[in-house]
């Protein structure tokens, strides 16, 4: 590499380092239309937008079986994650997930729109700095901080007591299980529970084999919620192997999918099933 | 006693009259040959005659259940299908599956049988996808022949044949109706025809023109009318000899 | 080949996979102590073993064999060694019937409803080939209405799997496409066998019908086989194996391609005895399957038709190369 061409190179990363510094300082002027795109934005928004700042949310958080706000949700209009209804909307701000189609996120970068996008959570400190990231695009700052405070108090007062910790198992459709380093997972610690699968080498999510599973012999199971119409991959939560282990009462609901202060209550009813199986 | 008889058969194919108001029996010791031109229905007669073909009028044959019909008479059609690899002996020996379950003396003894008559010993262990086409025809021949029934009905057996398994052919077919089968075949050799045949029956559009004793169907009138051939037809020491010289049309 | 020196040889063959499959999986059980707690209530291994493996082997015998009987059932009517069941579109409809059993719901008011619509669906795609192709038709016209017949299935299952409610159903499809064994139970067993054994029994009884049909129709028919009742009976039994078996395990391709073209030449290529051997050999090979994706890849569901078809399609390319004057 030439010294010129290096010199070069290195004014174009300072250049574009000023331009990221802008980026990240808080905007001058909060949006006033805001439409999101992606489930766990959708409630992130509701918490914390100002009334009338959220234009609309996703359809599928207006449906309880997967989203922990489907009330709050269904009185904003629905979106479909369609770049044209969302750009009709006329928003000054997008926010989608990672998991948001990348074609619609650009078109809508494209068409002059301002998209931002935020991945899912996937430990309890996420759940606090999504908090903010939202509350900092919103221009609702302070609310965000009051928020992610409250969730340090009730999570500090569910803390379980020093001494045993059962083992459960996070078992989904397809045998899919969630280690120590997910979301779920860190609900299942808060909670007091140890995490089966991490004896099996599961530390993010995995498939388990069921035989594997039978073998961990948990303490307890706790399987996904079921899902309307049927299907095979849920089948296997039906095996009589996984039936003679000892179930959950409450399967992993909607609590369980976004990394919102909702999580709590799946740590609280997790917690009560830990103190029934201590007696 | 006959072993075959139609009354008034008719077969219709795509509409058209293929073989109409045809009598036809077919007793024991009878070496019945079926001649006549391409296309006059031979083939059609003797299919609809085993139930093969829808058809009018009456066949005993095709009244018969599938069963009672597999231990009457043996079929040997003109294509020379053989779907799988099999050996020359297994192929002869499913001639024995009318008679029930394999493997009694009397199915390998039938089977043993065919393949001699049929010269077919050393071809026995080969499989009968990789003979020659006049081999090939001799295993399906013994296949029928190790079905081991009173009638045998045969579609252009002699077809590809050279001189020598034509006349053997032949002289096995005298031999069974000697032992008191009936046999129907059909042929285009003509002078074959006139040697071994108790009797010929002549096709015509369908229809049977003549049916009898070979001297009286081959004459030059039948011949010319039929045939559109002119011939020449002589006795001899070593029997009649038959030579068609030249086309009339 | 004498027969009972081979299918002694096949069933020892099976019985060793059978083992096998109940010794061979994630959780890593001492062989020992696996077939005790197989007799024996050992708790946790016992559960594995007798609720997980043993179905789990006992429905890949079950796959295997119908698949295989289905197989040569139809290569033995249709007389051409490149009728399979999973070629021809009839197990890619057999799934249709049953994701379709599945997703309105039948399935779950009506358990046998499962396997009964796979069966319909089975049996529909089955009759269609034998009106498309008939039992005289040339390879081409065999493989085209196969194609035309699977493309169908497989895009109509993909409809009504990416139509339904359920988040799940659209990921099955690679499991409709290419079978699993995985985390099968008895039920499913129960649920299948029934059929598998009625289909049997109908498919085991035409050897020698399937010998005579060896000279063609036209002599089978004077050899005192009822051709209508023939081919009522391949249809009904091979679509009551393959339904069944795709019904639980999703469609399993080439084993019914692969298995009697193996064992052909040592049958003396006898249609009747192929029959009862391909049974056989097909449990064989579904075994082996199975341990062997339990062996290669044992965290991941590692589908079962990616092994056949590992197997199965250069057999299936060496067919048509050896029968490409009469594909021509």
């Amino acid at each position: 590499m030439t010294a010129r061409a290096a010199r070069r190179i290195w004014a174009w990363l300072r250049a574009s380092s000023a331009a990221l510094a802008l980026a990240a300082a808080p905007v001058a002027a909060a949006p006033e239309r805001v439409v999101s795109m992606n489930l766990c934005t959708d409630q992130l928004a509701l918490m914390l937008a100002a009334p009338g700042q959220l234009l609309s949310v996703s359809a599928l958080s207006q449906d309880p079986r997967s989203s922990a706000m489907a009330e709050a949700a269904r009185r904003l209009p629905a979106n479909h994650g369609r770049a044209e209804e969302v750009f009709l909307m006329r928003p000054d701000l997008v926010l989608a997930g990672s998991y948001t189609t990348p074609a619609t996120r650009s078109m809508l970068s494209r068409l002059g729109i301002r998209v931002e996008t935020l991945p899912p959570a996937a430990s309890l400190d996420e759940v606090r700095s999504n908090l903010r990231t939202v509350g900092r695009l919103l221009g609702r700052e302070v609310e965000a901080e009051a928020m992610v405070a409250e969730f340090d108090a009730d999570l500090a007062a569910l803390a379980p007591a020093e001494g045993e910790r059962p083992d459960a198992a996070l078992y989904q459709a397809q045998g899919y299980a969630s280690g120590p380093e997910t979301l779920a997972g860190e609900i299942l610690a808060a909670a007091g529970f140890d995490n089966a699968a991490a004896a099996a080498g599961v530390s993010g999510g995995a498939f388990l084999p069921l035989e594997v599973l039978v073998t961990l012999a948990p303490d307890l199971v706790v399987s996904g919620g079921r899902q309307p119409g049927a299907s095979r991959a849920e089948e296997v939560l039906d095996h009589p192997a996984l039936r003679a282990l000892h179930r959950s009462e409450a399967p992993m609901g909607s609590d369980w999918v976004c990394g919102t202060p909702h999580v709590l209550a799946a740590v609280e009813r997790l917690s009560g099933e830990r103190r029934a199986l201590a007696h | 006693m006959t072993l075959m008889t139609l009354e008034r058969l008719g077969v219709r194919l795509g509409g058209r009259p293929v073989v109409e108001e045809v009598d036809l029996r077919v007793g024991p010791g009878e070496l019945v040959g079926l001649i006549g031109p391409n296309g006059a229905g031979k083939t059609s007669l003797m299919r609809a005659a085993l139930g093969l073909l829808p058809f009018n009028g009456s066949s005993d044959l095709a009244a018969l259940s599938p069963a009672d019909r597999a231990r009457r008479v043996a079929w040997m059609p003109q294509s020379r299908e053989i779907a799988w690899p099999v050996s020359v002996e297994t192929l002869v020996s499913f001639g024995r599956l009318p008679h029930g379950p394999a493997g009694l003396p009397a199915d390998r003894m039938a089977v043993e049988a065919a393949l001699e008559r049929m010269e077919l010993g050393p071809l026995r262990h080969r499989p009968a996808t990789d003979i020659s086409g006049g081999e090939r025809a001799c295993a399906l021949f013994a296949r029928a022949l190790a079905q081991d029934t009173p009638l045998l009905l045969a579609d252009e057996p002699a077809a590809g044949l050279d001189p020598a398994h034509q006349v053997g052919l032949m002289r096995l077919l005298s031999e069974l109706t000697g032992e008191g089968r009936g046999i129907l075949v059909s042929m285009h050799d003509l002078g074959l025809a006139l040697r071994h045949c108790t009797r010929l029956v002549l096709l015509d559009h369908g229809r049977k023109a003549a049916d009898g004793v070979p001297r009286d169907v081959l004459t030059a009138e039948l011949l010319s009318r039929v045939f559109g051939v002119r011939a020449h037809l002589s006795e001899t020491e070593d029997g009649p000899i038959f030579q068609v010289l030249d086309t009339l049309r | 080949m004498p027969a009972p020196a081979l299918n002694a040889a096949l069933l020892s063959l099976t019985g060793a996979l059978l083992l096998a499959s109940l010794l061979i999986g994630p959780a890593g059980i001492a062989p020992g102590t696996a077939l005790l707690a197989l007799v024996q209530d050992q708790g946790a291994t016992t559960l594995v073993m007798r609720e997980i493996r043993l179905p789990r082997a006992l429905l890949g015998v079950c796959v295997g064999a119908s698949l295989g009987l289905g197989g040569a059932a139809m290569q033995g009517y249709l007389r051409n060694p490149l009728a399979e069941p999973g070629l021809l579109g009839v197990s890619s409809s057999a799934a249709l019937g049953a994701v379709l059993a599945i997703q309105t719901g039948l399935a779950a008011a009506f358990a046998p409803a499962l396997p009964l619509a796979a069966l319909a669906g089975a049996a529909l795609s089955g009759a269609a080939i034998l009106l498309l192709a008939g039992p005289r038709g040339p390879s081409l016209t065999l493989i085209l209405a196969g194609i035309a017949i699977s493309a169908l299935a497989g895009a109509l299952t993909s409809l009504v799997l990416n139509l339904s409610p359920n988040p799940f159903a659209a990921t099955e499809i690679v499991f409709w496409m290419l079978g699993s064994l995985a985390d099968r139970s008895f039920s499913h067993l129960w649920l299948a066998l029934p059929f598998m054994a009625a289909g049997a029994l109908l498919l085991l009884r035409l050897g020698p019908a399937l010998d005579a049909l060896t000279l063609g129709e036209d002599a089978a028919a004077t050899m005192g086989v009822r051709l209508l009742r023939l081919r009522l009976s391949v249809v009904a039994g091979v679509a009551a194996m393959v339904g069944a078996a795709t019904a639980v395990a999703g469609t399993v391709g080439f084993v019914g391609l692969v298995v009697p073209h193996l064992l052909r030449p040592l049958v003396g290529a006898r249609p009747s005895r192929l029959l009862p051997a391909s049974a056989l050999g097909g449990a064989a090979m579904v075994l082996a399957a199975d341990v062997a994706v339990r062996l290669i890849l044992p965290e991941r569901d590692l589908k079962l038709g990616v092994l056949t078809a590992l197997v199965g399609a250069p057999v299936f390319l060496h067919l048509i190369y050896a029968t490409r004057r009469r594909l021509g």
